[in-house]
């Protein structure tokens, strides 16, 4: 093959993203035209992007194919769960029936139409489990309230939202939303910054990120940002200067209490599943690990730990992105299998910053645990570091070891690492273990000995019941 | 197709039923025949329309996807006219070529969606991270190779097997149900 010429791989990719040159295209047209095998690569490409960019909500769907739950009207406009299906169909279908009256009769003006969408919110359906929604729908809501189940889906000003029940949720125009009660997970990407959630006591402003909000039993709320940026302000006053609070980057969590109104730093944040999402309110919450804490005092210091529940596996996340560090996630040696003993235990994640490298030292900071009944506490010690005093003396090492990764290529933690075959950079970590043998508080200490340059990870930690 | 030939008494709830089903496939039929899914939107509101105003010619016992691609076809040529000074991917016989090949996997492509959704469960967790980057946070795959500090040609070339597999999964399971 020339090397000159793009493969049809090249071809296809610059298509589909729109940055083809005049001599691609011609490309692609002879090769289109003389090749059946390519046309049929081409319609695989093609269909599957399209319809990717379909069930996730991103393809323009024309406004008179709106479909409502039900038929819509200022009395009735509270989607109650759950509904049936077959009501559900019935009614998606009279909706469009109206909808589509707007194409059949010509007198129908542009203004009936509009205000026949203006009462709620258009969303698309992203994913659904036991809600009356079905994916690829759009529906419109004003306001939402789900006891169980969960439901996905994007708004029209391109907000994604996620949650499950329990969750009450006012939808107020396409950038601003109410939370009165449960968990969110709102993924604004690039075309929604400004966007808005208010709850009791605060609000918060999205400058392009994803993140998650919860309002809790007692009218507190918790803001944790996963990617970007958010603002934070007090709640019922206009987005100023003088009501900001504080502004959160990616890794960091903060509490808004519904007693004092004052934002404080969350310690220990439950994922969902291990994704970068907040859980539901009614979703399991570790039975082993109460808390986690250290003994950090600092002013606007909002980092925070992460737990999973069982969630210790291949590809489990390891650390929250902030700010240079990419998403790192914890796997298995190559050539061999995870760790057994590890899989299925609650799953810890400790940030980079706290092996502070202010004048080239490890800081005095050290994390505790509360643990609530007999279990196995795991330290997963980046090989590269010698393993400080209090390891040494209180963990056994199992002689298993796991990897820590992909590194971005200017982290300091890897700048003696070279990539591995498929040009990643990952660390080794060795396990060690300590057997608690009763309800306790267990404290970790710095992951360096004192007074040392401290160019390593941070360690991970994993805790499982022993049974 | 004759333009008077408008329906008086408006689309059944079956016909509408089968057109919501139908919404992805067409989707897909018309970006495939755009080279891209610039204007797709456009042209599925004008195909619906087309079909919603000539629903009457709809017999019932034919394949609703096939007839539905007659008119997505025409709306497509009708697009491409109206655009005829920009940059167009396909020229006109290649259109007309293939919109007669993609005819022909109408039957059933109206339940791609749906094994789609299994067919990406079934992805390794990294490789529906990216799928989820592209198409649902919306990231290009130039900025995905650079936040993972990959060359842009790798990641292309990623993503196009990524599409083949779940498009291989999709040809081997559609119509068959109980896909774990």
């Amino acid at each position: 093959m020339n090397k000159d010429r793009p493969t049809f791989e090249q071809l296809c990719h610059a298509v589909l993203e729109g940055s083809a040159s005049e001599a691609d295209l011609e490309q692609i047209r002879e090769r289109l035209r003389n090749s059946a095998t390519d046309r049929e690569a081409y319609y695989q490409q093609m269909q599957i992007h399209a319809l990717l960019i379909w069930q996730n909500g991103r393809a323009a769907v024309p406004e008179s194919l709106v479909l409502a739950p039900m038929d819509y009207s200022e009395k009735n406009n509270i989607i109650a769960f759950p509904f049936r299906r077959a009501v559900l169909a019935a009614a998606a279908a009279v909706t469009l029936l109206l909808g589509l009256a707007f194409w059949l009769v010509p007198d129908l003006n542009d203004r009936a139409l509009s205000l026949a969408v203006q009462k709620g919110v258009s969303v698309d359906i992203l994913a659904s489990s036991e809600s009356p929604y079905q994916v690829g729908q759009r529906v419109i809501l004003e306001r939402l309230e789900l006891e169980t189940g969960s439901l996905r889906f994007r708004i029209s000003s391109g907000a994604v939202l996620d949650f499950e029940g329990p969750v009450s949720l006012e939808f107020l125009n396409p950038m601003r939303l109410r939370l009165e009660r449960g968990s969110i997970n709102t993924d604004v990407g690039n075309e929604a910054k400004g966007f808005v959630i208010e709850t009791p006591t605060a609000n918060v402003l999205d400058i392009g990120t994803r993140f998650g909000t919860s309002v809790c039993a007692d009218g507190s709320t918790d803001i944790a940002v996963f990617e970007g940026e958010v603002q934070v302000y007090r709640a019922g006053l206009p987005l100023t200067q003088e009501s900001r609070l504080a502004t959160l980057v990616e890794g960091e969590a903060a509490r808004m209490s519904a007693r004092d109104a004052k934002l404080e730093r969350v310690n220990m944040l439950t994922l969902k599943g291990g994704r970068l999402q907040v859980r539901g309110l009614n979703s399991p919450d570790s039975s082993v690990v109460l808390n986690v804490s250290d003994n950090i005092k600092q002013a606007n210091f909002y980092r925070c730990y992460t737990i999973v529940s069982g969630g210790m596996a291949e590809g489990a996340l390891a650390s929250l992105s902030f700010k240079a560090y990419l998403q790192l996630k914890w796997h298995a040696i190559p050539g061999k299998p995870f760790p057994e003993e590890l899989k299925g235990a609650d799953l810890i994640g400790t940030f980079q910053s706290f092996a502070k490298r202010e004048r080239g030292e490890t800081s005095k900071n050290d994390i505790s645990l509360d643990l609530s009944r007999p279990c196995a506490v795991y330290v997963l010690f980046d090989t590269q570091a010698t393993p400080p005093e209090w390891l040494q003396r209180d963990f056994r090492d199992t002689g298993l070891r796991v990897r820590s990764g992909p590194w971005g290529k200017f982290a300091r933690e890897v700048r003696d690492l070279d990539p591995d075959a498929n040009g990643e950079l990952n660390l080794t970590h060795s396990v060690w273990r300590r057997d608690v043998l009763s309800a306790a508080t267990v404290k970790l200490g710095p992951p360096g000995n004192l007074g040392i340059s401290y160019p390593y990870a941070m360690y991970g930690v994993a805790v499982k019941a022993l049974d | 197709m004759d333009e008077n030939m408008l329906d008086t008494s408006g689309p059944t709830p079956e016909f509408v039923q089968r057109l919501m089903a139908s919404q992805s496939a067409m989707y897909a039929f018309i970006v495939s025949l755009l080279g891209g899914v610039n204007d797709a939107d456009d042209v599925l509101q004008e195909t619906n329309m087309k079909l919603c105003r000539r629903c009457a010619l709809y017999d019932r016992e034919q394949p609703f996807l096939r007839w539905a691609y007659t008119f997505a076809r025409f709306e497509v040529m009708a697009h491409r006219k109206s655009k005829q000074r920009s940059r167009l991917v396909l020229d006109d016989e290649l259109v007309v070529r293939m919109a007669g090949e993609l005819e022909e996997y109408a039957e059933k492509a109206d339940s791609r969606l749906k094994v789609l959704e299994r067919c990406i469960e079934r992805l390794n967790p990294r490789q529906r991270e990216l799928i989820s980057a592209r198409y649902s946070r919306g990231e290009a795959v130039r900025d995905i190779a650079e936040r993972l500090s990959r060359p842009e040609n790798a990641m292309a070339a990623l993503f196009y097997r990524l599409r083949k597999i779940l498009a291989d999964c999709v040809h081997s399971n559609i119509g068959k149900e109980g896909l774990a």
